[in-house]
């Protein structure tokens, strides 16, 4: 259950929103735009077919709406001092992180733009509504999860549990510790989708490789002898960016010879609360 | 649709797939090109400058990015309006066709003999690999040979002689290539640092022929829609009167002659060629047809077809596709008339709604002198000439 809701502002600032306290004088009445985000899903249409034909899918932005009202004891604070310690959060144009607390633990978080504090002065009940425009329609978990193992040079697998309800990309990092020329990623899913990225090119112990598969972030480098540069053109063009799925992931990365020790970093995404 | 720089070795070195739009367009006889509009920051802006090579994910196809726009629009977008041509336009557009450097006291010319394609191929050989102009007009990562398997469609079987005046070695190319059905490329094999020229026809994937599986486009099998027709005869001409100094000639174009083209059939058009100095003969006159035959072939009729194929549809197009660049497809309209049709061009888009590609096609019905497509369809067998032949 939705325990609390934290508005962390570029400052460094915290405004705690706890949803069963009003000590501190805010009731936080509504949350709105914590679901799952539509999406547009692009189809084609034909004069004389029945049906569509699909072209693809995305989902927009998030809006967050937040409903708070006050709650003041009149001796310490009123109304209008809750507001304007609000107007300091919340101020539109203010890139804020949003915290969510489940049963008292920090479950997601997502990075969110104040779009509107709206705070009527004339109101019977009066309370502000804030629009906040999150860029992600997923929310994230507040720590990466880091899987080290090392390459195989047989079908042995290794099981990573994928808790977010959003496919996710990761960064994958190949510590080379004896020269390796080519070497496979392949993640068979939960559904028994196999999934697969092929490297081929010249490494050499002591380089580190580094695939990153996150939409957005796509690319792979290469640091040897302390010198950073981009090898993407040793991904195959016919590769997949390998990604996450919910569920249970079986990854191998595919080696000849020796095992050399990789990690696999990921955040976990999620649809919705 | 993923958007990739290349290095200075032509290989992929960084990759952009959040972009607003993209559009990215290959062609059979003319360079591609593209436009790209993405959000304009610090890795953007770094990354993608003039000059640099670019490809997209599914195609040999290269373009050079030659003009970058970054523009701050009132609601405080900042996007950087990317555009380029193919490596095609770039590296052979910059090229000179001419069979020497010589003065200009009497007008140069490269008269070349041969079969439309050789000549296509000696022209790109002599000033890009022989490089007989100068030792630098060579094409940076040229490699011998092909990527590709030979197409199905016969090259131009014709002897030619061409006459050219200097130009550049692609307005050469598209030149020859227009006039005989025939495209060309230059493409970039992976990330191997190679680039490949070839003169190419394409493969036939009509129902005529059973060597290659069918492509047939029909809003009937749900692989076509927003369709659009274009059949036009505003500029047809049949007849050329082409005269020079020492000379005239008349020239018919192809499937017309003296006995066809008459009375509405005859659309005559003038063609100035002062330029061919050849003294009265028959190597003049040969120039001078020549000459009409590539202006008439301009002035034809005009059959276009456009159409969008879903992306998930059941075609794919590309080098590992059902279909590319040239090759002959079938073209069912909804009352069942087939065209055979050549694709001519691919349009791939990708921004807010969707990823699509659109092939436009062109009429390919080459009709050859003396076959049954080249009859009058108002003739009469018994005003035929000449005797059955026994078979």
């Amino acid at each position: 259950m939705l325990t609390k809701v934290e508005v962390v502002t570029l400052q460094g600032t915290t405004l705690s929103l706890p949803l069963d306290d009003t000590s501190a004088g805010f009731v936080v009445q509504d949350i709105t735009g914590l679901d799952p985000v539509k999406s547009t899903i692009v189809r084609s249409k034909f004069a004389q077919i029945d049906g569509t034909k699909r072209q693809s899918s995305s989902r927009e932005d998030r809006n967050i709406v937040l409903t708070v009202g006050f709650a003041p004891d009149y001796a310490t604070t009123d109304i209008r001092a809750l507001r304007n310690y609000l107007y300091q959060y919340l101020m539109p144009k203010s890139a804020v992180l949003l915290k969510f607390y489940m049963d008292g633990v920090l479950f997601v978080q997502v990075q969110a733009e104040v779009e509107s504090c709206e705070a009527p002065l004339f109101a019977k009940d009066p309370q502000v509504a804030i629009s906040l425009i999150a860029f992600d329609p997923d929310f994230s978990a507040p720590n990466s999860v880091v899987v080290e193992d090392n390459t195989v040079s047989t079908t042995t697998e290794r099981s990573v549990p994928y808790a977010g309800s959003s496919p996710v990309g990761f960064k994958f990092r190949l510590l080379a510790n004896r020269a390796l020329t080519t070497f496979t990623i392949y993640n068979r899913t939960a559904s028994g989708v196999i999934y697969s990225l092929e490297y081929v090119g010249d490494l050499v112990s002591g380089d580190v490789l580094e695939i990153d598969t996150l939409n957005g972030a796509k690319g792979a480098w290469l640091t040897h002898a302390s010198a950073i540069s981009s090898v993407l053109y040793g991904v195959s063009p016919v590769s997949t960016w390998v990604n996450f799925f919910p569920g249970t992931n079986h990854i191998r990365v595919a080696a000849a010879g020796a095992a050399v020790p990789y990690t696999v970093e990921y955040l976990a995404k999620y649809g919705g609360l | 649709m993923e958007f990739f720089t290349l290095d200075n070795q032509l290989r992929r070195i960084a990759i952009f797939d959040m972009y607003e739009s993209l559009v990215w367009t290959e062609r059979f006889r003319l360079a591609g090109d593209f436009q790209l509009e993405i959000a304009s920051d610090r890795n953007s802006r770094s990354a993608i400058v003039p000059g640099t090579f670019c490809t997209v994910d599914n195609t040999d196809r290269v373009c050079q990015i030659d003009t970058v726009v970054d523009t701050l629009n009132s609601d405080g977008t900042r996007v950087l309006k990317v555009s380029g041509r193919g490596v095609e336009a770039v590296v052979l557009g910059d090229r000179v066709a001419t069979p020497g450097l010589v003065s200009l006291t009497a007008t140069p010319k490269w008269d070349i003999t041969g079969l439309p394609a050789a000549i296509a191929r000696k022209v790109f050989t002599d000033i890009c690999i022989t490089k007989i102009n100068n030792a630098s007009d060579g094409v940076p990562f040229y490699t011998a040979g092909t990527i590709f398997t030979a197409g199905t469609i016969a090259e131009p079987s014709e002897e030619i002689t061409i006459s050219l005046d200097i130009d550049s070695v692609y307005n050469v190319l598209v030149k020859l290539c227009d006039l005989y059905k025939m495209g060309f490329r230059l493409v970039r094999n992976a990330d191997a640092s190679q680039l490949y020229f070839d003169v190419y026809t394409g493969d036939d994937h009509t129902t005529l022929q059973s060597v290659r599986p069918a492509v047939v486009f029909s809003p009937e099998l749900d692989n076509l829609s927003d369709t659009s027709e274009l059949t036009s005869v505003a500029l047809q001409k049949t007849v050329a009167y082409v005269m020079s100094k020492n000379g005239s000639a008349i020239a018919y174009g192809i499937g017309w002659d003296a006995a066809s083209a008459v009375g509405f059939n005859r659309r005559v058009m003038y063609v100035n060629a002062d330029d061919i100095d050849l003294v009265a003969g028959a190597p003049l006159t040969a120039a001078l047809i020549q000459r009409g035959k590539e202006k008439l072939a301009e002035n034809q009729v005009v059959i276009a077809f456009d159409g969008e194929v879903p992306q998930f549809g059941s075609y794919s197009y590309g080098p590992n596709g059902d279909y590319d660049l040239g090759d002959l497809v079938e073209v069912r309209s909804s009352d069942g008339l087939a065209t055979n049709m050549r694709v001519d061009e691919q349009i791939r888009t990708s921004d807010a709604s969707g990823e699509k590609s659109y092939p436009t096609l062109v009429s390919e019905l080459l009709i050859t002198p003396g076959s049954w497509l080249s009859w009058d369809t108002l003739g009469y067998w018994n005003d035929a000439l000449g005797d059955w032949a026994d078979v």
